[in-house]
């Protein structure tokens, strides 16, 4: 009876990793509504999903110092440069991505460690009160450090890992010196000492400290929406979005995605949740609750989103994989030029 | 005298030794194990760098030492003032609500800086909590441009200060609670007026102690 009950033990010891039906995600993105996506993955695949949230650098740690031993199958976190950084440090691994995955996302977008869920575009903001159409006629990023904006300028800090893929999109177009001299006039036109998040820009630009403000599209939205108060949804009906450089290779754009973990024990079930995210269903989902914009076509808009309908000029002759190779570079040139 | 000709090394050595028992192992081992993460940032001073450490020196190095001094002193000196000050009116005057105001104070402890320092920012900001109050109270108008904002340095040391306050008050508080009534009776035993008692000896004795 003993031995019997001994086996009995063992046996439904090991069947339970044999038949581990689960995916383990390490995410950054704090969004409740990304669990009510896992839940609907769950629900029509069976396999469970484990999330552990934190903050991006944290859980970044924690992988590298668990090593083999992370059970985390897919890394999940905004912005290109992120993953890219996280890739050279040899925490990823080839994922393998199927054929539906590679349909969905342009090259543009993913590498063979990771692959975008949503996209993103870090855009300007301004008072249409004091900016006139005249000053915005074929403005661009580099544009921003023309000294006719002296003193008008808002951006938020260097260690901004938003602002530093664009400006490492800027390096990887225009070269590390250009990109120097241009971070230096940026800096020079500054309204004020950077400082706050991508909506206090906006505010700022609300509040008549500034005229014109770098932010990313989401966060626009997010105040119109109401979500942020009644405050912040007045705010952001007083600035205009306006997407830069449509007249040369288009405008910033970034990515919310998935990456495979070196040590990713539910490899297959990691390429399945992937699959998941970019059907229209959960497309769908993340365009209303979190105002990115959709990674595949034929998913409805959100019409709080700017260029909600993708009809502006992305650049998409600048792969988001350089936001990672030229990140510490980026880094390197804001801080020189006195970017705080 | 008999160990006069043991040497200055020696004697030291003896009595370090009578003092080494378990207790002193364990706590010697227990604050060596408390002190690993102040020990792996020192050792990270020795680590490869690249070349941020360069470029910090040529930019912003000065201004970070400088800015930390800047809240070094700032929080002193706020601390000292609100810890003290609050000690000294909770202690010597009887007004509505002291009893509540004497424990209530020491409640700083529990809300960690960063907590003051998102809620001042949150409610000077540019249509925070202020400009909402301001826009209620009076309708609308450009109220952002004259609030002022707490998110700088000013921000940092208000932000701090209040936080560790709580230090300053619990210890004056109870060195006034303690002496200082020992003290005064004393002075007016020997016959000296209460006006002049706070100045004679309870200034002479706090001067003292702080």
């Amino acid at each position: 009876m003993k031995k019997i009950s001994i086996i009995s033990i063992i046996f439904a010891f090991v069947s339970s990793f044999a038949l581990a039906v689960e995916v383990n995600i390490f995410s950054a993105r704090h969004y409740d509504s990304d669990i009510q996506l896992y839940e609907k993955f769950t629900v029509s695949t069976g396999i469970k999903v484990n999330v552990v949230s934190g903050k991006d650098k944290a859980l970044q740690k924690r992988i590298a110092e668990e090593g083999a031993d992370c059970v985390g199958d897919l890394y999940i976190t905004a912005d290109a440069g992120r993953l890219g950084a996280f890739q050279a440090k040899g925490m990823l691994q080839r994922a393998g991505w199927s054929k539906a995955i590679k349909d969905s996302v342009s090259n543009n977008f993913r590498s063979a460690q990771w692959v975008g869920i949503a996209k993103r575009a870090r855009i300007m903001y301004y008072s249409p009160e004091r900016v006139s159409a005249n000053d915005l006629n074929g403005m661009t990023y580099e544009g921003l450090s023309d000294p006719k904006w002296k003193g008008r300028v808002v951006i938020r800090k260097s260690n901004n890992v938003y602002n530093q893929s664009l400006v490492a999109s800027l390096i990887k177009n225009n070269g590390k010196n250009a990109t120097a001299t241009w971070a230096k006039g940026v800096v020079a036109n500054m309204a004020r000492d950077s400082k706050g998040n991508d909506r206090a820009q906006i505010l700022a630009v609300a509040a008549g400290e500034a005229d014109i403000a770098v932010a990313n599209t989401y966060y626009h939205a997010l105040m119109l929406s109401g979500k942020k108060g009644a405050e912040q949804q007045a705010a952001a009906k007083k600035v205009m979005p306006f997407f830069p450089n449509q007249q040369g290779r288009g405008t910033h754009m970034n990515i919310s995605g998935a990456g495979m973990l070196k040590h990713a024990p539910n490899k297959a079930n990691a390429v399945k949740l992937v699959e998941f995210l970019l059907t229209k269903e959960a497309q769908e989902h993340i365009v209303n609750n979190t105002f990115e914009y959709p990674m595949i076509a034929g998913v409805s808009q959100n019409t709080l989103v700017p260029g909600a309908d993708l009809s502006f000029k992305q650049d998409l002759k600048t792969s988001v994989k350089s936001y990672g190779d030229k990140q510490a570079d980026a880094l390197e040139v804001m801080l020189e030029s006195g970017w705080k | 005298m008999k160990h006069d000709n043991k040497s200055l090394v020696k004697q030291v050595f003896d009595y370090s030794m009578k003092n080494i028992n378990a207790w002193y192992i364990s706590s010697f081992f227990i604050s060596l194990l408390v002190a690993i993460p102040i020990l792996t940032v020192f050792a990270s001073f020795f680590e490869d760098t690249s070349n941020y450490f360069e470029i910090l020196k040529n930019t912003f190095l000065y201004e970070y030492i400088f800015n930390s001094f800047t809240l070094l002193f700032g929080v002193l000196i706020l601390t000292f003032i609100i810890g003290v000050g609050c000690a000294y009116l909770v202690s010597f005057y009887d007004f509505p609500g002291v009893k509540f105001f004497k424990w209530a104070l020491i409640l700083s402890f529990a809300v960690p800086a960063y907590i003051y320092a998102y809620s001042l920012t949150a409610f000077f900001e540019n249509y925070g909590t202020l400009f909402s109050i301001l826009k209620s109270l009076f309708g609308d108008g450009e109220y952002n441009k004259s609030i002022p904002k707490f998110d700088g340095m000013f921000g940092a040391v208000l932000s701090i200060s209040f936080s560790l306050f709580g230090y300053v008050y619990v210890l004056t508080r109870a060195s006034f609670h303690y002496q200082s009534h020992n003290l005064i009776e004393l002075g007016q035993n020997l016959g000296f007026l209460k006006e002049n008692l706070y100045f004679l000896l309870y200034y002479h004795q706090q001067g003292q102690l702080l």
